[in-house]
């Protein structure tokens, strides 16, 4: 330690309270206050004090803090939750009005075929007298007749484009299991900063297999609502077009408070867990 | 320091920082703030700053903001709530943490922080001239007298620095 003086004397004081001196410090120490008196008196009545730790003050917002490991991505549900529902609905609506759109293209066509032939005719000349119009009657009844086959081989053939298409669409997709839907869902929230961690959802998102049980902790990195975790969970779902999806067998959120901050549950009923093992391929 | 040290850093000192910041400042949603502000630099850095360095680190950044938010506070002419003083004058405390907390909060800045670090978090004198920037002599100076002090508010609210 320095040479004592007088803007050092308090840090010896301390350390001679403290027991902190050997024997020759503790001389020097004496010699020190031998020398000036007035400084023997800071000790005379120091009883020093020491403050207790007080444990019942602790930062709630930990949770919030943390960082997701690096195969996991956050959501920040109102920023996604309006996009991804906006896709699903535009998604849906295509899916469901597709074919009745096809239909109603076709069915036009068929209505025109044997209203008005001279549409789908060219080449027919239009006739001035009854007679003309009687002859032609007959021949245009043979010509319906032809139309309806022709039109009927078109959407036949169509059909099987269409088929061929799908079938195509079908084997550039890969089949779905939770890596897939992790890549996909990854992709589609790269952009997005939040707070739930995909890594966090058991079974759900993770790469990894998790033995599916009928309650799946998952750690809240927010105070969030359930029904926002519900409602990316059914999203999720008919974006995966599973038929079976239905209101009944899909999970349940609640969120509870723990000691270690809110926890959301997510409660499968059985034949959701079906659903899920049929996503993982189980 | 890696992600998996940082979330650590979190979970063991985030508890000791804001208390740290709380006891000096006694605002909780400015000490919440200081806290998240604190691990968002200590994030930032955290390629930087190397695991075992992380909790001087985190008290060092926690305390230059705690500074700020102080001088904005006293430029906003923001002040304590002086009824609790008023009270302990009148000898109207009951609890002893609620008498130290009035104690604690009529030492000046330095021998407030130097003691929260040392008593709080068991850090050494050189650790304490670390993080506040004082040589360790000086740290020993200003517990001293900050002990002095709590013993004779303690004893004598009236004695108010």
């Amino acid at each position: 330690m320095n040479r004592i003086n007088k803007n050092n004397i308090e840090a010896w004081l301390l350390d001679y309270s403290e027991g902190q001196l050997n024997e020759q410090e503790l001389a020097l120490l004496e010699a020190f206050l031998e020398e000036n008196p007035e400084y023997r008196e800071l000790l005379s009545d120091f009883e020093p004090v020491y403050l207790p730790v007080d444990e019942d003050i602790v930062f709630s917002k930990k949770e919030a803090l943390l960082k997701p490991s690096a195969g996991g991505r956050i959501l920040h549900f109102s920023f996604v939750f309006p996009r991804l529902m906006a896709a699903a609905a535009v998604l849906a609506a295509i899916v469901l009005l597709w074919p009745q759109f096809r239909n109603n293209k076709e069915s036009v066509e068929i209505r025109a075929s044997l209203t008005s032939p001279e549409i789908h005719l060219p080449n027919t000349p239009h006739v001035a007298n009854e007679q003309g119009i009687k002859r032609k009657e007959g021949k245009n009844k043979k010509k319906e007749n032809t139309v309806t086959r022709e039109t009927e081989r078109l959407a036949s053939r169509e059909q099987v484009q269409e088929t061929k298409e799908s079938k195509k669409e079908k084997e550039r997709e890969a089949p779905f299991t939770a890596e897939r839907l992790q890549k996909d869902m990854s992709a589609s929230i790269a952009q997005n900063p939040g707070y739930y961690h995909y890594s966090d959802i058991p079974g759900w998102y993770g790469s990894k297999p998790v033995a599916m049980k009928d309650v799946l902790p998952v750690q809240n990195r927010e105070t969030s609502s359930p029904n926002l975790m519900q409602s990316l969970l059914r999203s999720e779902m008919a974006r995966a077009f599973i038929p079976e999806s239905l209101e009944e067998n899909l999970p349940q959120a609640e969120i509870q408070n723990k000691e270690s901050g809110p926890v959301i549950y997510l409660k499968v009923p059985p034949a959701g867990k079906k659903i899920i093992d049929k996503f993982l391929n189980r | 320091m890696t992600r998996e040290e940082y979330n650590r850093c979190v979970r063991q000192y985030a508890d000791n920082v804001y208390r740290f910041v709380l006891k000096n400042i006694r605002h909780e949603a400015d000490a919440e703030d200081i806290v998240q502000n604190s691990f968002e630099i200590l994030w930032k850095k955290h390629e930087e700053v190397n695991f075992e360095k992380a909790k001087s680190y985190l008290f060092m950044v926690a305390r230059n903001n705690m500074i700020d938010q102080i001088r904005k506070r006293k430029r906003a002419g923001i002040t304590d709530d002086e009824s609790k003083a008023d009270r302990m004058v009148k000898n109207e405390y009951t609890g002893a943490g609620e008498a130290l907390d009035y104690a604690l909060k009529q030492l000046p800045e330095k021998q407030r922080e130097a003691i929260l670090l040392r008593d709080y978090e068991g850090y050494s004198y050189q650790e304490i001239g670390e993080i506040t920037g004082l040589s360790e002599s000086q740290v020993k100076v200003y517990i001293f007298r900050a002990r002095r002090a709590l013993q004779k508010i303690l004893v004598n609210p009236e004695n108010v620095l």
